[in-house]
């Protein structure tokens, strides 16, 4: 089976979209980046941590070009013009951000990189691109990318479900309802005296751990697939709503695009 | 090795390390790219002061020599840390004393324009998923003598 996805070509338009989005998605990711460039601010004024001694601190110039040059990378992949190479810089770009301090670390934007990353492996600009107006577009294009995409969307799902799942506080629903009731205010005041009851969330807790771990495991299945799909759009948009978590929802919400099925898929054999 | 092998390397050799870092996210407070959000409810609040030369404990909530904390450590996980209230630990209460701890070092070490303080602490109280409260104390190390 594994041969067979390594070998596996066709046409995989939606990635075309989900490029454009991604594109957005960046622009929004460099925001606060680029209001710290423009006031002169660079990363190390204030506090920051290496990921080890003896990683190079990026110099401030290095670091405002950088901003610069994701943001014209975001811009690219947004209309499509040079779309995989302005994926890659904009994987590189995020990619160096995080890995600058350990302050920058958060799971969205490791997301984000891993999304990208995948994405510009899949000749992004083969659809909804200037790039398939400029130039004849690739009929195939190696589909190994989107299968190794796929299983790592996946890992992100089981790697969250499996945490809560062996976290009794989370699974018994307890974080969950602390955090409602220290943030009550938020709760419409209809729905305050049943949301900050403790009983509900013995079977809210559960479910949400379930829900992590359905998506992760119904995704791959081409059965449960539009199930899938459906629920993790629904848990995006639930998150997006109930917590702010930078551009993850937008990030991810794109990146079920990548569960749109190929068109034209053969197997062609290697060595 | 054939472009067959050479792609199944890189797709295991990429998995393996999104797979480590997911398994070493259940040692590691911070869980850096393990995929672990939401890991808590914990809230917590901290009276940071600076011990001065002579002993003196004097709080830096409204600023001290020209220096605001907010300014200083301008991370979300870390800002606003003086309550009264108790605020969110958004990557649990490990990661947030372990960055606090780091942040006190770093503080001690970029103030050059307070020559009196000979180190930082802070006294940090906090909920575990709503148990507690527990209390640690974090601090710099010594700064040099003026």
């Amino acid at each position: 089976v594994i041969d067979r996805l390594v070998d596996e070509r066709g046409r995989a338009p939606a990635i075309g979209i989900l490029r454009g989005l991604l594109g957005v998605v960046v622009l929004l990711h460099l925001r606060p980046f680029v209001d710290d460039v423009r006031a002169g601010v660079s990363y190390d004024d204030r506090f920051w941590l290496p990921f080890a001694t003896w990683l190079p601190k990026v110099p401030d110039a290095l670091w405002t070009a950088l901003v610069w040059t994701g943001v014209v990378a975001g811009a690219l992949m947004v209309v499509g013009l040079c779309s995989r190479a302005a994926t890659a810089t904009a994987f590189a770009v995020v990619a160096v951000e995080l890995l600058a301090s350990q302050t920058h670390f958060h799971h969205n934007r490791t997301f984000l990189a891993i999304v990208l990353g995948g994405v510009a492996l899949l000749h992004p600009g083969q659809a909804w691109s200037v790039d398939a107006l400029l130039r004849r577009p690739r009929r195939e294009i190696p589909l190994w990318p989107l299968h190794l995409l796929r299983a790592q969307v996946c890992l992100v799902y089981l790697a969250s479900g499996t945490s809560k799942l062996l976290d009794r506080d989370w699974v018994g629903g307890l974080s969950l309802w602390d955090r409602v009731v220290r943030h009550q205010e938020n709760v419409p005041s209809w729905a305050v005296d049943v949301m900050t009851e403790r009983w509900p969330y013995y079977v809210i807790g559960p479910a949400a751990v379930a829900t992590e771990l359905f998506i992760g495991v119904g995704l791959w299945w081409r059965r449960t697939r539009p199930a899938a799909v459906v629920v993790a759009a629904a848990f995006h948009v639930s998150i997006e709503i109930a917590a702010k978590v930078e551009v993850f929802s937008y990030a991810a919400l794109a990146a079920l695009l990548v569960w749109v099925a190929p068109r034209g898929v053969r197997t062609e054999e290697s060595g | 090795m054939g472009r067959r092998g050479r792609i199944k390397a890189f797709a295991a050799a990429l998995l393996a390390l999104q797979i480590g870092f997911a398994v070493n996210g259940y040692r590691d407070p911070h869980a850096f790219f393990a995929f672990q959000p939401f890991r808590e409810s914990s809230t917590w609040r901290a009276e940071i002061v600076r011990v001065t030369w002579d002993g003196e404990r004097r709080s830096i909530a409204d600023g001290w020599a020209g220096y605001e904390w907010n300014e200083l450590v301008d991370v979300p996980m870390l800002s606003n840390p003086f309550g009264p209230a108790e605020r969110h630990a958004s990557y649990g209460i490990g990661a947030t004393l372990d960055f606090l701890d780091d942040a006190l070092d770093w503080v001690a070490d970029h103030t050059p324009a307070d020559v009196d303080t000979r180190y930082l602490e802070a006294t940090v109280t906090y909920h575990r998923n709503g148990r507690g409260p527990y209390v640690e104390v974090v601090r710099s190390h010594d700064r040099e003598p003026p």
